[in-house]
């Protein structure tokens, strides 16, 4: 084999890293409660979080109620489009079509996500 | 994913104005928390909400509410603060300012991650972010202040004075308190360097130039070599310990600056300084010293000029000392000596360096050519060796002392003098069958023919040659005798003969005599058998370099006598005569008056006297043409065979003299051969460039003299090789 040789495989690395947010519970150290009609609970990794997201991570940094509890609530951003951020969170793909493109880029913002995706959306 | 997706997405919608009152509340709601942080009680806040308060002030457009509102109250804390710390007495002072510092700093650490949108969306410059403005108030208000600045930096460098005086202090409060003027610098380190690193550097300064001062004066130069080192270490440590990492070079040039460039002159020349180190062969402290020096700008050359000075001087010391001059053995076996002490020094202590061997070489070639004996001294040395000297050494070591030997050459401008007197004493030792190896004889000339090319040995191994081909021709003769016709009628002698080319061998100077009839019947037969093998060549009798044997019978006893030609003529003359006088003698041999008084005085004067001055008269005395001499009949001695010296000195000055001609008579043709070349190819030529050309071509042989190129332009002048331009006398024009 060549020395300088390289194997890429990032769409593997995508769907593992999925695979761990959909085991749900298992491995999770924290919880995401997005309240609006409903209440709905997303389990989810410090580890992953803080690495993609600059919120998540002073979040953590800062050792406030959120990070003590290990719970954060969202009442500004409703279950469909985060669901589509927490997916791109996790494997870098998002899908949106015109319906939802506005309000994802508005919560791709606030949590200070990579600037890649800021101009995607925007 | 990069393909390009083209959205209609509705226009961005501005959010409804927030209500002053709205914003004001926002605004209340994170200073209240921004103060709880302060506080350090920010456990029980929500992360979420302080961010989303923030934010909403920053999408409606009202940023600027927060970030000044973030300056005040920043402010307001770090004057606070400076109350509190300033009030803290001196044993509390730095661990109180550190403690308030970590805590500052893990705040604004919080505030900034509560303000990231504001951070992010809202600052621009030349504003600051929001990081560097909790910074920034840090710093105009508390450690700039009047009342912290100064009493911190004296306590700073108080400390590192204690610890520079051995003291123990606390090494990570230093580091997080001099860290502090790093982390409030907003760009290039400028309040670390303006307020902190200028004053210690002077301060780093100050304390080693009273230390060295007062340590040099006291100790001496080794232990003063041991100190900087250790102080140097212990600088390097401070650095990696608590300075930021900039001032390293900084810092280390300071510490040199007062321990070694200042110092330096001090170094070579106090009492226990350079030159007695180099004196004594103190390698470890030349060694330590060479390192030291090394860090400064232009510290190696004064180390490398003093060393070569007194390479020089040592040197001189041994070619001008009177026992030197008189024994050429003594001479090289010292020079070789102190070459081999300061090659050790140069490998132990100064790291071969190139620059160093190159001064210890040119000094070896000044002082090795002070002295013009020194070319036949060095004949002289491998001269003896080559006689049997190198009888107890083994192949190492033999070749050890020729490589030394050829370096001494190496050094030496007068190649030809040395070439002169090599060939005439290789010639002496075939010739008297001295030599104790050949094969020693062919290594040292394969290594001056390694150095120099083969026209320097051509000569040389002409002789060798030589030598073989007489052997040759001897047996060719002795075949011949046994068949001759002639030879019945003659008295049978064991008689050997060398053919010596002429050019190969020194010119011997030309002395005659008259040899007995038998051997001048002899001699008449080898001239006649070897002319007839070698047509068109001429044979040229050397008589007085050659060797005889001789019978003496005394009345009980028979001797057998090693002579040279000349002796053996001498005493042949007693075979009919009791008495001679030396005029009688030199009438009856036809030798030169003087040599026979050099044939004479070894058969009266040494050991073993077969002749008696009558009337015995002191040894000292001059010979005088009238004084008479008898056989001693009555030697007494115990070997059958006795061996005498040729003459009475092992070289004589006319031989020497003689020498020297002949270098000069080759001199003039080299230069000649020089100039012929030079102008051929140049065509015309200034005076001076001719003599600049000619000196340079010739200068791997030897220095040849002006005066002497000048004779040998006029020489060629009128030979008519060269003609002077008519309009300019300084120029010349080559004859073809």
């Amino acid at each position: 084999m060549n020395e300088f040789s390289q194997f890429k495989n990032q769409e593997q690395l995508s769907k593992d890293i999925f695979q761990l947010f959909q085991n749900g519970i298992e491995f999770s150290d924290f919880k995401i409660i997005i309240k609006s009609k409903k209440e709905t609970v997303i389990h989810a990794h410090k580890a992953i979080l803080s690495s993609r997201s600059e919120y998540f991570y002073g979040l953590f940094r800062s050792k406030m109620k959120e990070s003590q509890e290990g719970i954060v609530v969202f009442t500004d951003v409703s279950p469909e489009i985060f669901k589509l951020i927490i997916h791109y969170i996790y494997t870098g793909i998002i899908d949106i079509n015109l319906n939802n493109a506005f309000e994802a880029l508005i919560s791709a913002r606030k949590l200070l996500l990579d600037s890649g995706i800021i101009n995607f959306l925007t | 994913m990069s393909r390009k997706m083209i959205l209609r997405v509705p226009k961005f919608q501005e959010p409804k104005r927030m209500e002053k009152s709205e914003a004001q509340r926002l605004w209340l709601l994170l200073k209240d928390a921004i103060v709880e942080v302060q506080h350090m009680n920010a456990s029980t806040l929500s992360f979420e909400e302080l961010y989303r308060s923030s934010y909403s002030l920053v999408i409606a457009k009202r940023g600027d509410i927060l970030y000044t509102g973030l300056e005040e109250v920043n402010n307001h804390h770090t004057k606070n603060l400076l109350d509190k710390i300033a009030q803290a007495v001196d044993e509390r002072f730095l661990i109180e300012l550190n403690s308030q510092w970590q805590q500052y700093k893990l705040q604004q650490i919080m505030i900034h991650d509560i303000l990231m949108y504001l951070d992010r969306m809202y600052v621009k410059e030349p504003q600051l972010k929001v990081f560097d403005l909790g910074m920034f108030k840090w710093k105009q208000n508390v450690l700039i202040h009047s009342q912290i600045n100064d009493r911190l930096v004296r306590m700073l460098l108080g400390l590192i004075h204690m610890e520079r005086n051995g003291e123990v202090i606390d090494g990570a409060l230093m580091k997080s308190l001099i860290q502090m003027y790093v982390d409030v610098s907003l760009k290039e380190k400028e309040t670390y360097k303006q307020e902190f690193e200028e004053r210690f550097l002077l301060a780093t300064s100050h304390f080693y130039k009273s230390e060295s001062n007062l340590f040099i004066t006291n100790n001496s130069c080794g232990a003063y070599l041991k100190k900087v080192e250790i102080r140097l270490i212990e600088e390097e440590a401070r650095i990696k310990q608590y300075l930021d990492e900039s001032t390293g070079p900084k810092l280390i040039k300071a510490c040199e600056d007062e321990l070694i460039a200042n110092h330096m002159q001090t170094m070579i020349e106090m009492e226990t300084g350079c030159r007695t180190m180099i004196q004594n062969d103190r390698f470890n402290e030349l060694k330590l010293m060479y390192r030291l020096f090394q860090r400064v700008e232009n510290g190696l050359v004064h180390l490398k000029n003093e060393f070569a000075g007194y390479v020089r001087n040592e040197g001189h010391k041994i070619v001008n000392q009177p026992e030197n001059l008189k024994d050429p053995n003594a001479l090289i076996t010292s020079l070789i000596e102190i070459r081999n002490r300061f090659e050790k020094t140069l490998s132990q202590s100064f790291a071969n360096n190139r620059d160093f061997i190159n001064s210890v070489n040119t000094a070896f070639e000044s002082f090795l050519n002070e002295n013009d004996k020194l070319s036949e001294s060095l004949a002289l040395f491998i001269d003896k060796k080559l006689r049997g000297g190198f009888k107890d050494s083994n192949d190492q070591e033999i070749d050890v002392i020729m490589n030394k030997v050829i370096l001494l050459f190496r050094f030496l401008s007068d190649k030809d003098v040395f070439k002169k007197f090599y060939e005439h004493y290789l010639a002496k030792r075939l010739l008297s069958g001295r030599s104790f190896s050949e094969d020693l004889e062919r290594t040292m000339i394969s290594k001056f023919k390694q150095e120099c090319g083969n026209q320097f040995t051509s000569k040389m191994e002409g002789m060798f040659t030589d030598m073989r081909l007489s052997k040759d021709a001897l047996d060719g003769f002795k075949n011949y005798l046994q068949t001759s016709v002639e030879m019945g009628k003659l008295p049978k002698i064991d008689m050997s003969v060398r053919v010596l080319t002429q050019g190969f061998w020194p010119t011997f100077p030309p002395h005659s005599c008259t040899l007995p009839p038998l051997l001048s019947q002899y001699c008449d037969l080898f001239t006649k058998y070897y002319c007839h093998a070698h047509t068109g060549r001429r044979i040229i009798w050397q008589t007085n370099i050659g060797t005889a044997e001789v019978t003496f019978r005394l009345p009980k006893k028979t001797h057998v006598l090693a002579l040279s030609t000349y002796q053996m003529l001498i005493m042949l003359l007693f075979n009919d005569a009791e008495k001679l006088s030396l005029k009688q003698m030199a009438a009856g041999t036809s030798i030169s008056f003087m040599d026979i008084q050099r044939s004479v005085k070894p058969l009266y004067s040494g050991k073993y006297k077969v002749l008696k001055r009558t009337p015995a008269v002191e040894k000292s005395k001059e010979l005088s043409e009238n004084d008479i001499f008898e056989l001693n009949l009555n030697l007494k001695c115990k070997l059958h065979r006795i061996k005498f010296a040729a003459t009475s000195q092992t070289d004589s000055e006319p031989e020497r003299q003689h020498t020297r001609q002949r270098v000069d008579e080759d001199r003039k043709i080299e230069i000649d051969a020089a100039i012929v070349r030079i102008m051929k190819s140049r065509k015309a030529l200034i005076h001076n460039d001719l003599i600049v050309e000619c000196t340079k071509q010739l200068s791997s042989r030897f220095v040849p003299q002006t005066s002497m190129i000048k004779k040998r332009i006029e020489n060629l002048i009128e030979r008519e090789y060269l003609e002077r331009f008519p309009d300019d006398r300084r120029r010349y024009r080559y004859l073809a």
